[in-house]
């Protein structure tokens, strides 16, 4: 009797307390999976507005730098070619005409010498908005070319390798690709300090990849991203919005024995650029 | 999802009122030839049953007794006779008329069309998210019902509770439920779980089910007079499992901008 009794209160502790603990468990169960859920929302939120201002920070650069280059461009046309057709302008008066021959020919022969350099100017800025050789001849004629003009300034040994470029990127994908290289050795040569640089180009079924290697003092991808997230640093934040435009990537390394830093540009490719 | 939910709250309610219905009418009765004291809860009795038949864990009453028939001996059974051991707190019992009642064919009936609409709910919500879950759910209403129907068909009858069955499916929709839950937190694409009605039914389906899943396993080896206590456990549960029923069909089914959020 007295274990009968004792079995029947057992039971009821066991249900009792077991129903109890079974209902917290529940309750905090499912009180887990809003709070994590409400938890998960709030770091996507985050991560929202950190792009969005990432974005921003893309758009004011590429704009600044939109702007710099019209100045650049309206400095070039005021200060260069202004005074130069503003002489030829003075060789051509009206009293050309009561002048002798002899001086005749000779103001002639001065304005087209300065028109000649005037056209000479227009030409050269005019390249350096669009390079003809990319235009003409493509990313691996314009690079090299760019490569050569480098080593010809005889301040760093430099080259470039295409090993597979039979099929041409579209001319709006190659003028960025040729932008990020151009901004990426630019900035070796004004801050790096290095004694080479040496660009190759491989072909992956997807993508084609730029890699840049040079000696001096360089970024890694942490730097990169950490100057890409603040106010300065208007090239790179160029760059990364140029590769936005082609959805393409770029990754920042120094190599394991410490000695030459490596930019990989990985650009994708279209169906008809395969 | 809402209808088969709504299929749920209807067949339980109905088998409910069933329940109390089939309380009235008994599935056997007869007379008392004699009885023997064996201790003091419990005692043996020598029947002669006219109508119907008598099955363990049927509740037994005269005028004079009430009881719970904890065995049968058929080592002492003979045509129209049957010699019992009866679980009661009655001290005297006398030669009487006596009837015998039971609903656990109703509560068995109830839970085999509870299990395949709560596993059919599984079933609409995985179908969307993973293949293979839907699969494990369809085989699990199929062996489920097919050992249903052997242990209450061809084992054994439907005036028998299996706590050990009950207890295992209680523990599967468990699983699934939680399945369920760690399918929300992965995935991204719907933040607000509770804004959706299918987050209130499983979560209905498993506060229920959690809460009782002691009760319906040990619920046997009480005592009468603790049983009917322990009950409203049941009772308490049932009113959870429908008001968050009720949230679910009251909730429409949209997705909250994410900003809507309290920061």
């Amino acid at each position: 009797m007295q274990l009968l009794q004792t079995n029947s209160s057992n039971v009821s502790f066991l249900l009792f307390f077991g129903t109890l603990g079974m209902l917290v468990l529940t309750i905090a169960l499912i009180l887990f999976i809003i709070f994590h859920q409400r938890k998960v929302i709030r770091y996507q939120l985050k991560m929202q507005e950190m792009e969005a201002e990432q974005q921003k920070l893309l758009l004011k650069a590429s704009i600044k730098l939109q702007e710099e280059e019209r100045q650049r461009i309206a400095a070039d046309l005021h200060d260069d070619a202004g005074p130069l057709l503003a002489t030829a302008r003075l060789y051509l008066t009206e009293n050309l005409v009561n002048q002798e021959k002899a001086q005749q020919l000779q103001s002639i022969y001065n304005a087209k010498q300065i028109i000649d350099e005037t056209i000479q100017l227009i030409r050269n800025i005019s390249h350096s908005l669009m390079p003809p050789t990319l235009k003409n001849f493509g990313l691996e004629s314009a690079i090299t070319d760019f490569f050569q003009k480098i080593n010809g300034s005889g301040s760093l040994n430099s080259n470039s390798r295409f090993y597979d470029y039979r099929t041409r990127l579209k001319p709006e994908k190659e003028l960025i690709v040729y932008r990020i290289v151009q901004e990426l050795t630019n900035n070796v040569l004004k801050h790096s300090n290095a004694s080479f640089i040496h660009l190759t180009q491989h072909n992956n079924e997807d993508e084609m990849i730029i890699r840049l290697h040079h000696d001096g003092r360089g970024l890694t991808q942490e730097d990169f991203d950490k100057l890409n997230k603040s106010n300065v640093g208007l090239g790179l934040k160029n760059i990364k919005s140029r590769l936005k435009v082609i959805q393409g990537d770029i990754l920042f390394e120094q190599d394991p024995s410490q000695s030459f830093f490596k930019v990989s540009i990985e650009v994708p490719k279209d169906d008809d650029e395969k | 999802m809402k209808w088969v939910c709504l299929l749920l709250i209807i067949s339980n309610f109905s088998f409910d009122l069933l329940s109390s219905v089939e309380s009235k009418q008994p599935i056997a009765a007869g007379d008392i030839i004699s009885a023997k004291n064996d201790s003091n809860d419990s005692k043996t009795i020598l029947l002669n049953i006219s109508s119907g038949s008598l099955y363990e864990g049927v509740f037994i009453r005269t005028d004079s007794f009430y009881g719970t028939i904890k065995k049968i001996m058929p080592e002492h059974t003979r045509k129209g006779q049957a010699t019992i051991e009866v679980e009661t707190a009655s001290q005297n019992i006398s030669p009487a008329h006596f009837e015998a009642f039971s609903t656990l064919n109703i509560l068995n009936i109830s839970l085999l069309a509870e299990l395949i609409l709560t596993f059919l709910i599984f079933y609409l919500n995985f179908k969307h998210q993973s293949k293979w879950w839907s699969r494990i759910t369809l085989i699990a209403i199929f062996l489920a019902s097919l050992i249903w129907i052997a242990r209450n068909i061809f084992v054994g009858n439907l005036y028998t509770y299996s706590s050990v069955y009950n207890g295992s499916i209680t523990i599967l929709i468990i699983f699934f439920a939680l399945v369920f839950f760690y399918q929300q937190l992965k995935r991204p694409d719907n933040p607000f779980v509770y804004a959706s009605p299918v987050f209130w039914i499983i979560s209905a389906i498993l506060i229920y089910k959690a809460g009782t899943f002691f009760l319906f396993l040990y619920g046997n080896t009480l005592e009468q007079s603790e049983k009917e206590n322990f009950f409203i456990i049941n009772s308490f549960f049932y009113i959870v499992e429908n008001v968050l029923f009720a949230v679910a069909f009251l909730i429409r089914s949209k997705k909250l901008s994410p900003k809507k959020i309290d920061r």
